[in-house]
């Protein structure tokens, strides 16, 4: 979809350059019967506000207030389930204080009321009819399907979200943040439109889903500790050990312990890979897991266990679903597989070695440790 | 990376070999470089040279080199890569008593790797006798 933009390159009308200077296609404005994108919300238009946000314990209609506050007001319903309200820019504050007189007068417990200034606002209750419905069932179809990866890590994330919920999900989000739209932005490939305002939000929906259902602290530990993972497997082909999670977390590994429990126990992540050895009640679990300095080779058990890794990674790479008799070999999986591991050389490296492209290489590796998975021996 | 293996000078022919270590008991060190030697012997057309000769505590280590092929033979997977593959395979099935295991070949100066040199004397296989005459002799580590 894109391609490397030149110097000095004429870049033709529906061309963008993105943000990683490469060269792609706008996504095409949204029509509606027979409507452009921007004359429906041109009958909403955008407003200059401060948002006064909060929740509640209890149920609570923040429009019976509107009436009581001295200045224009708008409010609208979130599928997240907070209050929000939208005041003319400058008396978000103002509108605050007023707004806990009057929950403290009819006693309605307010947690965490907050503002934040200068927000755009569309009342999107003025676009006559189902228009607007329509206009985000049409963005829904557009991105639904293009978005394979965010649906993917929303149901991976979030307990009881299966792939049958993301459609309605995401008309959800959509609606949500169409208030938010500013269609008059001129970026660095001109106005903004609809979907492409969109598909920029949905970057970080499934972080910020997770985050409204387990808190900012559980999955920023998360986020940290896979990225702390990831950089180990790239750079020396293993997980880190608790030890080196800790120092790259700047904590003890005793806190450690504890916010890898607060993961586990709090969220249930279903693809959360634990980092601790073990399960939590295992004798193990008492034991700091260091890289240790000493060789394993004298271990009476390291024969057996790499007996038994060399026979998988083997029936791996000869086409293990086949009689003896059909195998085909890959001897190019065999290769990388043992360029990898044993001879400790990183990917761009195999692929060097054996003249292959990198993906080549990754796909053999990945194909491999699949066997092994199954054979539970990765 | 031993340099002898991956050739990236121009005009040579870059090959690839894989390191295969048996792991048999002093006791049946010899066993294992007679079946070993009768694997090699049953079809010559996969190159196999001895890498590696060494013990550690009750174990013989012997490091067999099992080429591949070209990088180019590797990469279509030609017959005699495939063949390759499937040696390995047999090794690893028929000998799995004496936990046969992928291993980085050692180092052409390495003591394991000159003793290697040292028996093999020109010939592709295993020499039996000076195997197991070298399960009592090598000194441990």
């Amino acid at each position: 979809m894109t391609e490397e933009a030149e110097v000095g390159e004429v870049v033709p009308d529906d061309s963008i350059v993105t943000a990683t200077n490469r060269l792609g296609r706008k996504v095409p404005n949204l029509v509606v019967r027979g409507m452009d994108e921007r004359e429906i919300f041109a009958q909403a238009p955008l407003l200059d506000c401060d948002r006064v946000h909060w929740d509640t314990i209890d149920d609570f209609d923040p429009q019976v207030l509107l009436a009581d506050l001295p200045m224009d007001a708008y409010t609208r319903r979130w599928s997240d389930g907070q209050h929000r309200v939208w005041v003319p820019k400058g008396r978000g504050f103002e509108a605050r204080e007023l707004i806990k007189e009057w929950c403290l007068e009819r006693r309605v417990e307010a947690v965490n009321m907050r503002v934040e200034q200068q927000v755009p606002f569309r009342d999107l209750d003025k676009i006559p009819g189902t228009l607007f419905q329509e206009l985000v069932a049409a963005a829904v179809d557009w991105i639904y399907p293009r978005t394979y990866t965010i649906r993917r890590r929303i149901v991976a994330d979030l307990d009881l979200v299966e792939d049958q919920d993301v459609r309605s999900m995401m008309y959800l989000f959509i609606s949500d943040h169409a208030a938010r739209y500013d269609a008059d932005r001129i970026g660095r490939n001109g106005t903004l439109n609809f979907t492409a305002f969109i598909l920029g939000k949905l970057r970080t929906w499934p972080q910020d889903a997770a985050r409204t259902a387990y808190g900012r602290n559980v999955v920023g530990d998360r986020v940290a500790l896979n990225r702390l993972a990831d950089r180990f497997i790239a750079d020396e082909q293993r997980l880190p050990t608790e030890g080196e999670l800790a120092e790259g977390m700047n904590t003890s590994v005793t806190d450690l312990r504890r916010r890898e429990q607060a993961i586990s126990e709090l969220s249930s992540m279903r693809n959360y890979q634990s980092l601790v050895g073990g399960s939590i009640d295992s004798d193990q679990y008492d034991q700091v897991q260091v890289a240790s300095e000493e060789t394993v080779e004298g271990d009476v058990t390291a024969y057996t266990r790499n007996a038994m890794v060399t026979k998988a990674i083997l029936e791996a790479v000869s086409g293990p679903n086949a009689p003896r008799s059909r195998r085909a070999q890959d001897p190019l999986a065999l290769a990388a597989v043992y360029l990898s591991f044993w001879e400790g050389l990183s990917r761009p490296e195999v692929a060097r070695e054996l003249d292959v492209l990198p993906k080549t290489v990754a796909a053999a590796l990945t194909r491999v440790m699949g066997q092994m998975e199954q054979a539970d021996l990765s | 990376m031993n340099d002898l293996r991956i050739h990236e000078y121009a005009g040579l022919h870059r090959t690839i070999e894989i390191g295969l270590r048996l792991a048999p008991t002093l006791a049946s060190a010899a066993a294992v470089a007679k079946a070993t030697a009768s694997y090699l012997d049953r079809d010559d057309a996969v190159p196999v040279r001895l890498a590696g000769l060494s013990r550690e505590g009750s174990r013989m280590h012997i490091t067999l080199a099992i080429g591949l092929g070209s990088i180019d033979d590797v990469k279509v997977a030609a017959p005699s890569s495939r063949a390759a593959v499937l040696l390995l395979e047999t090794l690893v099935t028929e000998l799995s008593a004496y936990d046969p295991s992928l291993v980085a070949l050692p180092d052409a100066a390495s003591p394991e790797a000159r003793r290697a040199t040292a028996h093999t004397r020109g010939t592709r296989t295993v020499e039996p006798a000076l195997v197991a005459a070298d399960a009592a002799l090598v000194p441990v580590g």
